[in-house]
């Protein structure tokens, strides 16, 4: 094994063919090779002879990379292949994966921060989101806001939903500073 | 989720068609199109329905219309914050409803009914937990149905004041010293009158010079002697404060731990350990300094400024309303900056405790850090934290110092003011000077109060909620329990029947389904399986960790429901995974089932472990001193003292989970002799994944996600070619994979 893998020269000739083994890297697919179709409510894909009738797929890097690493997976939640880029995909085609992504990905972005009023050891936070307008409750807040990258915030109220507030920068002024008060 | 939870249900809806029995209204909280806004899924006898919530008296628009008959495959899908509820019709995926975290639970539960009404089976849909407080909408804490804002205060209060009745005496002497200390306060300054009035700067010299001489004596050991006094009740308060604090936090952090010892694993399963933690620390701690503090500073707070009110009055009305004039901005003032101070203090001990948080995780993790060179990594970490710690501190302190200066000069405003009319009304009018001093004297006792009775507020909810939060748990029942005339067995033959036992960790998501089998006393059985067919689960249910959501288990014939739990206990012995040992000596952790053990009996259980050998090449032997969780022993080592553990506890059923999981080969060797002995002649329980421990059972029971797939001898399943074969094969392409590797 490990002479194979220090010798340049040792490189198999002829590379296994990849269906009789999933390869450790995954499998790349190319977007000019797969295609898509909703059909009897499910999402299903087709490349060359392979045809999968229930497919969904899901973000690798959800937080920063949300329109790259898109991972397709079968039923059964085994992974059928990767996309490096959604952007490489043909408009309806991709149209067809942000669907399913947005169904995937419930989690409402905040955009606008209203108020925020305490109520005993619960502040209960009223909001915009990209999905409407929203109140909702959390418990010590300190412990449920998390960082995952700077200026990338993650709220989880009392009932283990998620919000996004993807960067604080970007928030208006008045709810930067309501932000302020409690972060 | 958003919005208040109060609007009607439409389980008696018109317009729905033909009237026919509902069995479940479930509301959803997510538009099909992902928006926040309300559904209703109603089944019924025969159809389904989904439809608009609109919050209003009248039924919503219908969405979907389904009949029964033709829908099957009802599935809740798992999404990222949420899920969604869908069936199939005629090989058509259709997506019924979709729901946040919030409503996730309960949509599996109607999901699961679903798939039973379809089949033509009787499902029952148990009303929903509620999640929130029925009367103001903010959501329970995990596990509780006590919502803090409704449950009356007053309640509260008086059970925490029932900590102070086996104390109320020197509770009772502590409140009159409070008392009298405080007014006590009152005197010096009213004797500041007489001072300057008749001593000092008489006015028109009434009094001859000696007189006055006597009089500044007399004055100044009064003055003394209320000072002493003071001192003396001072300090005898603060000593009985501190006497009655500690008795009274010890008295709570004991019933609470107590407590806490006897809640089912099913407690600790909802919650983080840290905020269990957190609660026996902090919050006793919080109400020690409440209900020691709280009612004296109420008490003499209220008293001075009552009595300095009256005082400052009686001495001159009209200056008096120059005093009072700023009061409501210093209590509007002091509410604001305590607001404002409290974020700022939260931002800093939440950094404080990351810091600290980074600092024991990569110190534990200082062997990786240094294998991977990743040192100057941390430094630059920590510097950053530390610095933020840096900044946020300097920023409290800023917010601290600004603020209270600000109080500080509407005080001094308010004296200023006293000072000119004050000092007008002395050149001018009937004022004397000593009243202007001793005046002067209460204005400056008199703000002070006043600042602290607007904190009060919310020091006193704050600490009422840490109270909720320790009576939270001292209320929570333990779901385990011994029944009211529980069954003695002293001894117990080992004799184990499962019926029919379905359980679930969540009652929606059953984790055993329908397991029946039989043990007889003596018995080896093998439990195999893959990882979360529910080994540890089966075991469980038979230490009676959890109760069984359906169905009985039975050792000697008789319901373990009805089995005294100590009983119980005292006959089964575990040996665990992962072997928990104490802080203490060898000797110790080996007799920790039997405490009164003797030297002989341990040494006998140490040799049946094959684990007298590696303690005697200890310094101090039986007693060698073992750090927390056996630090200082090799895995091998740990794992013999939990045998040996289990020898001393001699249980009649003995359960092995994994107990060679940890070790190489040769050891495991030693461990597998030991294991041998302890076997004989109790029922035993073992689970293993590697198959070959498990050569000795008599039997194998095998499971798969949850259902026994097949029980039988190694023999008998090996032939029958089955889930068990199959594992063997699994098994054996490991090995051999390994062994070429090698």
């Amino acid at each position: 094994m490990i002479d194979d893998s220090l010798g340049p020269s040792a490189e198999p000739a002829e590379a296994a063919p990849e269906e009789s083994r999933p390869a450790p890297e995954g499998r790349t697919l190319d977007p000019a090779e797969v295609l898509f179709r909703r059909e009897t409510g499910r999402l299903q894909m087709r490349e060359g002879d392979g045809e999968w009738r229930d497919v969904s797929a899901l973000r690798l890097f959800p937080l920063s990379e949300p329109e790259r690493w898109i991972s397709v997976v079968d039923e059964k939640q085994v992974e059928i292949g990767v996309f490096s880029d959604l952007r490489a995909l043909e408009p309806e085609q991709r149209d067809l994966i942000e669907e399913e992504l947005r169904r995937r990905y419930l989690a409402p972005a905040i955009l606008e921060i209203i108020s925020i009023r305490h109520r005993y050891d619960v502040t209960e936070w009223t909001v915009e989101t990209d999905r409407g307008p929203a109140v909702f409750m959390m418990r010590s807040v300190q412990e449920k806001v998390k960082e995952p990258r700077p200026r990338h915030l993650i709220l989880e109220d009392a009932e283990g939903n998620r919000y996004d507030i993807p960067d604080i920068e970007a928030l208006d002024p008045v709810s930067r500073r309501w932000l302020d008060q409690e972060v | 989720m958003s919005g208040n939870a109060g609007s009607t249900s439409p389980c008696t809806p018109e317009g729905l068609g033909p009237s026919e029995p509902l069995r479940v209204c479930a509301q959803s909280d997510l538009l099909p199109d992902g928006r926040f806004g309300r559904e209703w899924l109603i089944i019924g006898e025969t159809k389904l329905w989904v439809m608009a919530d609109d919050g209003g008296a009248e039924p919503g628009k219908l969405r979907i219309e389904l009949p029964l008959a033709e829908l099957s495959e009802p599935t809740a899908h798992a999404l990222v914050n949420g899920g969604a509820l869908e069936v199939s019709r005629n090989g058509q995926r259709i997506e019924l409803v979709r729901y946040t975290n919030a409503r996730a639970a309960r949509f599996g539960t109607v999901a699961g009914a679903l798939e039973k009404w379809l089949q033509g089976e009787e499902a029952e849909v148990p009303e929903e937990d509620e999640k929130r407080c029925p009367r103001c909408g903010l959501p329970l804490a995990e596990g509780t149905k006590v919502c803090p804002a409704c449950l009356p205060r007053t309640q509260t209060l008086r059970r925490l004041a029932r900590y102070l009745v086996p104390v109320w005496r020197p509770a009772v002497g502590l409140s009159v010293m409070a008392l009298a200390h405080t007014a006590l306060g009152l005197i010096p300054p009213y004797l500041q009158k007489p001072l300057m009035d008749g001593v000092l700067a008489p006015q028109e010299g009434v009094r001859p010079f000696d007189e006055r001489l006597r009089l500044l004596g007399l004055l100044v050991i009064a003055l003394l002697a209320a000072h002493l006094l003071m001192a003396a009740l001072s300090a005898a308060r603060n000593w009985l404060s501190a006497w009655l604090g500690n008795r009274i936090s010890h008295d709570i952090r004991v019933e609470l731990y107590r407590h806490l010892q006897f809640l089912s694993l099913g407690f600790y399963d909802k919650r983080q350990m840290g905020s269990v933690i957190s609660r026996v620390n902090q919050d006793t701690g919080r109400l020690q300094e409440f209900l020691v503090w709280g009612s004296q500073d109420l008490a003499t707070n209220l008293l001075l400024i009552v009595g300095i009110t009256i005082v400052l009055l009686v001495m001159n009305a009209k200056l008096a309303l120059f005093v009072f004039l700023p009061a409501p901005i210093v209590v509007l003032l002091s509410s604001t900056v305590w607001r404002r101070i409290r974020s700022h203090m939260h931002r800093f001990f939440h950094r404080w405790s990351r810091l600290n948080a980074v600092l024991n995780e990569t110190l534990s993790g200082l062997r990786v850090t240094k294998a991977f060179g990743q040192e100057p990594r941390h430094i630059d970490d920590f510097s950053a934290r530390s610095m933020d710690l840096a900044i946020s501190g300097t920023g409290v302190e800023r917010v601290w110092s600004i603020l209270f200066s600000g109080i500080s000069l509407v005080m001094m405003a308010g004296t200023l003011l006293v000072w000119y009319v004050g000092g007008r009304e002395v050149l001018f009018g009937p004022m004397t000077l000593g009243t202007l001093v001793a005046f002067l004297t209460y204005v400056g006792m008199f703000y002070e109060p006043l600042r602290f009775m607007s904190m009060l507020l919310n020091w006193a909810s704050r600490s009422l909620a840490a109270a909720e939060r320790v009576f939270e748990v001292l209320d929570t029942v333990p779901d385990v329990k011994d029944v009211p005339e529980p069954v003695a067995m002293p001894r117990m033959e080992g004799r184990v029947e499962f019926r029919n036992v379905t359980f679930g960790y969540e009652p929606h998501r059953p984790v055993l389904k329908n397991i029946s089998f039989e043990a007889q006393p003596g018995e080896m059985i093998g439990l195999v399986g893959q990882s979360g067919a529910g080994k540890t689960t089966t075991i469980n249910l038979l230490c009676r960790f959890y109760d069984a959501t359906e169905g009985e288990i039975l050792i000697d014939g008789v319901p373990i429901r009805q089995i005294r739990l100590e009983d119980l206990r005292r006959q089964i012995g575990i040996v665990p995974q992962d072997t928990f040992l104490f802080s203490g000596t060898i000797a110790e952790n080996i007799a920790y089932a039997k405490p009164g053990a003797t030297n002989e009996e341990i040494i006998h259980a140490a040799r049946i472990a094959n684990a007298h050998e590696f303690i005697i090449k200890k310094p101090d032997g039986y007693e060698t001193l073992l750090g927390e969780r056996g630090q200082g022993l090799s895995a091998g080592e740990q794992q013999r003292l939990a045998i040996a553990r289990a020898v001393l506890h001699d249980p009649a059923i003995l359960i092995l989970d994994e107990a060679t999981s940890q070790v190489d080969v040769e050891t495991e060797k030693g461990i597998q002799e030991a294991i041998e002995r302890l076997v004989q002649s109790r029922t035993t329980f073992a689970i293993a994944h590697r198959l070959a421990t498990l050569k000795n059972a008599h039997r194998l029971l095998v499971l798969k996600e949850g259902e026994i797939a097949e029980m039988g001898t190694h023999d008998e399943l090996l032939a029958a070619e089955g889930e068990f074969h199959r594992l063997v094969q699994t098994y054996q392409d490991i090995s051999a994979v390994s062994v070429v590797q090698r």
